[in-house]
């Protein structure tokens, strides 16, 4: 198996860089790129304590394993990719994904981990709740899905 | 029949999970009108329109069929990453 895709509740272990670019890795391989997302303390002018992170877990797995199968068609077979999201509440600096991406030469594995966050941003049934310093919570305003026949 | 709707990102402030009791032969578009009223009280009736409809593999178009008793999730615009 040379996909690793998961929704990791922060109660559990947190994720962790390491952890992916060592399921990456291969005698094969010569790049493993990284992703790894963190909030931040200012969003849209406002101090940001903490993030919740909302996700409806079996449909966005489904869909991280989608993503990875359409990188793995523009970037090679042999692409090793993982792909961890948080779910739960986040402070400043914690990490809310991971990506990883190994290959045999480093553009493939730079194309595929870039290719990973941009299509996770866009497609993935995940919402973020910021929670301000003075008090206040608010739901990011995202982008829309499309459906299927 | 009746169809069970979790609620995930604004929706939420609707409860975990809502149920609804729609004609036999309905279908998702349906759905978002009985949702409707819920919806317009707690001021998500534009976030109602931009949402999708899904179950646990697939995401819905307003011309899927709904199937008593089953559970489906509300999409509102996605944030991840």
């Amino acid at each position: 198996m040379n996909v690793h895709v998961e929704v990791r509740e922060f109660d559990d272990k947190a994720i962790d860089a390491a952890e992916a670019l060592a399921f990456v890795d291969a005698p094969a391989n010569g790049a493993g790129a990284l992703f790894v997302g963190v909030v931040r303390d200012l969003n849209q002018g406002r101090k940001v304590q903490a993030v919740s992170y909302d996700v409806f877990a079996p449909l966005a797995e489904q869909g991280f394993a989608e993503i990875c199968a359409e990188a793995q068609q523009r970037w090679g077979a042999d692409l090793r990719l993982f792909v961890a999201h948080a779910k739960g509440r986040l402070d400043v600096g914690g990490i809310s994904i991971v990506l990883a991406a190994g290959s045999p030469h480093r553009g493939e594995a730079f194309a595929a981990c870039r290719y990973l966050i941009e299509e996770i941003k866009t497609r993935s049934p995940i919402w973020k709740q910021e929670h301000y310093v003075d008090g206040d919570s608010d739901w990011v305003k995202g982008h829309a899905l499309c459906g299927h026949d | 029949m009746r169809i069970k709707i979790q609620m995930f990102g604004a929706f939420r402030v609707l409860g975990e999970q809502i149920e609804v009791e729609l004609a036999e032969d309905a279908v998702v578009s349906d759905l978002r009108l009985a949702m409707a009223k819920q919806a317009e009280t707690a001021n998500l009736l534009d976030l109602l329109s931009a949402s999708k409809f899904a179950n646990a593999t697939s995401i819905l178009n307003d011309t899927s069929v709904c199937l008593n008793g089953e559970v489906l999730a509300i999409l509102p615009p996605v944030s991840g990453g």
